[in-house]
């Protein structure tokens, strides 16, 4: 995340106007939350949610324990366990692993954590070319973007814009069709990773008691990236720890549905060490890089619960700010709601200045987060944060008059009686400009309650 | 409709009281994380409702008129016509002054306040009861779920219940009645745009339903919408479900 890269006040406007996103978002997140509804009909979605919400809190709470835990399971299981403090540690780490064996090519499957440290910028950078394997990372990959959505992150293009872009870049023919799309993807991603020296992954759970490193996806690119390259190298947050194996019963069964309202995902896959002598292939190195990156900031403070999420993007759908601007308006890795808290108590306070107001409060995020995540709530609390640590003259001046007005009756009856007359001259819509370039004044009653109760009193 | 709302309380047979000197409840002043400002307008709040049965002295000089009102915390409540405004008084109140332990007097004033606060449609339902009430009006309308009626209150059955007491009224429902108007306060202001986009699709929605009237219990999501609609010469009827009670009666 780069501190200076513009916010969403200089980028929602474009975003905006774009009517072809607004279409392509507003399909895709209704549809995906209707899935997620109906997923939801036959599993006792309250019941998962307080299970996971105790699992999670336990796990944070004990981070410390639980996280040594892991890494002497993971040792014994033979991976190689790495703490990065900063992104910068991680990927020089990763780095020196990708070196030792003179790595050209790596593939990588879907991990936002790899977003949030600009990994395949940074190698890059080295001159090694790292190649996205998720679907939609790969599509994103080639039209030189960024995700605009944690689990779908192609998910602002239309199958057409797809088509188009593949003819483009890999000379096929435009077919539209989706099959013919993944199956072209397929064929070029297929050689890529016989041939790659490395291959990097994320991880959705990690298991303390353990050691066993759980990722979920649809595509079997995962796995492939796992298994076929010399070296995996999982990357992964340090929140996503779990203390034992049995809470997975719980949180698979919320991670499919809220993401993509499948009852589980096509893939499974539960890793435990490189390859034994008794296997044929695999891995021959596994190694672990646990990433703070500003997240243990959180812990025993009232943002803690943050930690508790696990990535499913069911905010970002359900959310009507992102249904209309979609994930690249909000200038960081992490869009929508999640990402509006993440951004800022992760490592750039300064963003919440304009991510805290960016949502209405209107609650959907916080009703289907699978986690119990009171996410609207941590956005107000954020404004309160922001408004304290930073002056914003005007706004205060406003607010204080407001206030000073609402404590002394008389006046504010009196405003009333000025707005009521403004508004019957039609002058008040020069007062409220930022009201009223597409809304007309408001349709203010030209009575005052205030007097129709005096007749009734007599 | 503050009218509408002050009939129906009086046609239920409630001794409605309005304080004159009450004004705003403070929930822009929170919403946009000033909870000094909040705080104050919370006790000014409370202190106008509860009159004598609040804890801490009054202050003459604010007010026009004697406070002579006696909340009695058992027997007495505080109806408001805006799920906003209420979900501001029954869930943020106590969250204001949770968090210093000089606010202790405030806090415990803050909750028992808070349990005797009312949405008006819920008051209808669950304090009155329903079958005091039946209407007549030949009218098609949808509803509008504000989120504040809906997800900090949970209120959604409730003014539905009531629109399906009137005889001849028709309630199709939106496709996503659920889905935020856009309004949200002071973001109004601060991403009109994006406001204005979120309130064209509640909109649209709204349109396909083919009713006349869009009736809500939030006059802030009825506002914005209808100013939306105004600016693009779309006349249709934007209702607070209690001016729709209250004709269903007259008639």
């Amino acid at each position: 995340m780069s501190k200076n890269s513009p916010g969403i006040k200089s980028l929602y406007m474009e975003q905006l106007a774009n009517k072809q996103l607004s279409n392509n978002l507003s399909r895709a997140t209704l549809q995906s939350v209707d899935k997620r509804n109906k997923s939801f009909e036959e599993v006792d979605f309250e019941y998962l949610k307080t299970r996971a919400q105790q699992i999670k809190l336990e796990a944070i709470s004990r981070l410390n324990e639980y996280l040594a835990q892991f890494e002497d399971n993971a040792n014994q299981n033979g991976c190689k366990v790495f703490y990065a403090r900063t992104a910068a540690t991680a990927n020089e780490y990763i780095l020196q692993v990708a070196k030792s064996v003179q790595a050209r090519l790596i593939v990588k499957s879907k991990s936002m954590v790899t977003e949030e440290i600009e990994l395949v910028q940074f190698l890059g950078g080295h001159g090694i070319d790292t190649l996205e394997t998720d679907l939609g990372e790969y599509i994103v990959q080639l039209a030189g973007e960024k995700p605009s959505h944690i689990t779908t992150p192609a998910i602002h293009k239309s199958r057409y814009e797809i088509a188009d872009l593949f003819h483009k870049k890999l000379g096929i023919e435009e077919n539209s069709d989706p099959e013919f799309l993944t199956s072209k993807a397929r064929q070029v991603l297929r050689e890529k990773f016989l041939n790659a020296d490395v291959g990097i992954s994320g991880a959705n759970f990690l298991i303390a008691e353990t050691g066993d490193i759980v990722i979920v996806e649809n595509e079997g690119n995962a796995r492939l990236s796992t298994s076929a390259p010399k070296i995996h190298i999982v990357v992964s947050g340090i929140e996503k720890i779990l203390p034992r194996f049995s809470d997975l019963r719980i949180f698979l069964r919320l991670l499919g549905r809220s993401s993509t309202g499948q009852k589980l995902t096509s893939y499974t896959s539960i890793l435990r060490s490189p390859r034994t002598l008794k296997e044929l292939d695999g891995p021959g190195e596994l190694h672990i890089v646990l990433l703070d990156n500003g997240r243990t900031n959180l812990l025993g403070t009232e943002y803690q619960e943050i930690l508790h999420c696990i990535r499913c993007g069911a905010c970002l759908n359900v959310c009507p700010v992102y249904r209309k601007i979609g994930g690249h308006a909000y200038g960081s890795v992490y869009p929508g709601p999640i990402g509006s808290l993440v951004t800022p108590l992760y490592s750039n306070m300064k963003k919440a200045h304009d991510l805290a107001f960016a949502s209405t409060l209107c609650g959907s995020c916080t009703e289907v987060c699978p986690v119990g995540i009171d996410i609207h709530h941590h956005l107000l609390a954020l404004r309160r944060d922001i408004n304290k640590r930073y002056n914003h003259v005007s706004e205060k001046f406003l607010i204080n008059q407001f206030t000073m007005l609402s404590l002394r009756p008389r006046l504010f009856s009196m405003l009333e009686g000025v707005t009521r007359l403004l508004n019957r001259l039609h002058l008040l819509k020069f007062f409220l400009k930022s009201w009223t370039k597409e809304r007309t004044a408001p349709d203010i009653s030209p009575y005052s309650f205030r007097k129709y109760k005096k007749t009734l009193k007599q | 409709m503050a009218k509408a709302s002050y009939e129906i309380l009086k046609y239920f047979g409630c001794d409605v009281y309005i304080p004159d000197n009450q004004t705003c409840c403070g929930q822009p002043a929170f919403n946009t994380g000033y909870v000094e400002e909040a705080k104050k307008m919370a006790i000014h709040q409370m202190r106008i409702f509860l009159g004598n049965s609040f804890p801490l002295s009054q202050k003459a000089h604010y007010n026009r008129e004697p406070n002579t009102l006696n909340f009695d915390f058992n027997n007495d409540y505080l109806v408001g016509p805006s799920g906003s405004c209420i979900a501001m008084m029954r869930n943020f109140y106590p969250d204001l002054f949770k968090h210093h332990e000089s606010d202790g007097i405030m806090l415990d004033t803050a909750i028992k306040f808070s349990s005797r606060v009312y949405e008006f449609s819920e008051f209808i339902v669950k304090v009155i009861g329903l079958e005091k009430f039946t209407g007549n009006l030949k009218l098609s309308v949808s509803y509008h779920d504000s989120c504040h009626s809906l997800r900090e209150l949970a209120i959604s059955k409730e003014p539905r219940l009531i629109l399906n007491r009137i005889n001849g009224l028709k309630l199709i429902e939106l496709n996503h009645p659920e889905i935020c108007c856009g309004f949200g306060g002071t973001f109004s202001v601060k991403f009109p745009e994006i406001s204005v986009e979120m309130g064209k699709d509640k909109l649209a929605d709204f349109y396909a339903t083919g009713a006349n009237t869009l009736v809500s219990t939030d006059m802030s999501c009825l506002m914005h919408l209808s100013s939306i609609a105004r600016h693009n010469g779309i006349r249709r009827r934007f209702a607070h479900i209690s001016e729709i009670m209250l004709e269903s009666i007259e008639k």
